[in-house]
């Protein structure tokens, strides 16, 4: 099935060449959070604050540190 | 870190997909990204069904990605009536796709709830306890509108698609 990419337009023959192409637009990969848009860490993390019942707090505070090493990570760049 | 999430419509006869769409525009058009104001609904008519799906790209180092809930907010215009797929119980299982159509859609027949439901009411693999484990799709979201013969103007609305996801 052929895909288009809704942020610049391109098509591609497939999702794997799709996934594996960075965005005009977005600057990065589908597979970057970043690509969710600009509140990408804020969704992010209310989804892992959902499911905080059904992991370890170690997990779940691992994986809420990794969000905001990222966000640091992108404000020390600019 | 955690998954990465976006929101695929498919469209056409053939079955193209956009994936990472950027609007869910209702419209006299089968297209996603649509800009509702080239492709008006008339009044007593439907738009266009819209086929969507939730897409994990990168799970992110997360074990699940499930839950899905799906709602507007936001006032629909006069008797206009926003109808889906998706609903809580009596779940139909995953909706295949067909072309889309501007006529009385069979597969969008629910209410399109006005607030977060409290169970799941879209699902994955055909179920609503359903879950992503790895990268992939829910099943289709199915949705139309049908704009009322009295309604002279559009709305505008936010959908709004929520997920659960594991550490």
């Amino acid at each position: 099935m052929p895909v288009y990419c809704g942020q610049c337009g391109a098509e591609y023959k497939d999702d794997a060449e799709y996934l594996n192409t960075v965005c005009k637009v977005t600057g990065v990969a589908p597979t970057d959070p970043l690509s969710m848009g600009k509140n990408w860490a804020r969704i992010q993390d209310l989804a892992l604050d959902r499911g905080k019942s059904e992991t370890t707090p170690e997990k779940l505070a691992a994986a809420k540190l990794a969000v905001k090493n990222k966000v640091e990570a992108i404000k020390a760049k600019k | 870190m955690a998954a990465t999430v976006q929101i695929a419509e498919f469209n056409g006869a053939g079955e193209t997909k956009t994936a990472s769409i950027t609007n869910s525009n209702f419209g006299s058009n089968d297209s996603a990204n649509l800009v509702a104001a080239t492709y008006p609904i008339t009044a007593g008519t439907s738009s266009y069904e819209k086929y969507q799906k939730l897409e994990v790209t990168n799970m992110g180092g997360s074990s699940k990605v499930k839950d899905l809930k799906i709602w507007y907010t936001g006032t629909l215009s006069g008797s206009d009536t926003f109808l889906t797929n998706a609903r809580t119980t009596s779940y139909a299982g995953a909706a295949t796709y067909a072309t889309p159509v501007n006529t009385t859609s069979s597969k969008a027949t629910q209410t399109m709830p006005t607030s977060a439901p409290a169970s799941a009411n879209l699902g994955i693999g055909g179920s609503l306890t359903g879950e992503l484990t790895t990268t992939g799709l829910s099943d289709y979201l199915v949705m139309q509108l049908n704009v009322h013969s009295a309604t002279t103007a559009g709305a505008t609305l936010t959908l709004n698609y929520r997920y659960t996801e594991i550490a």
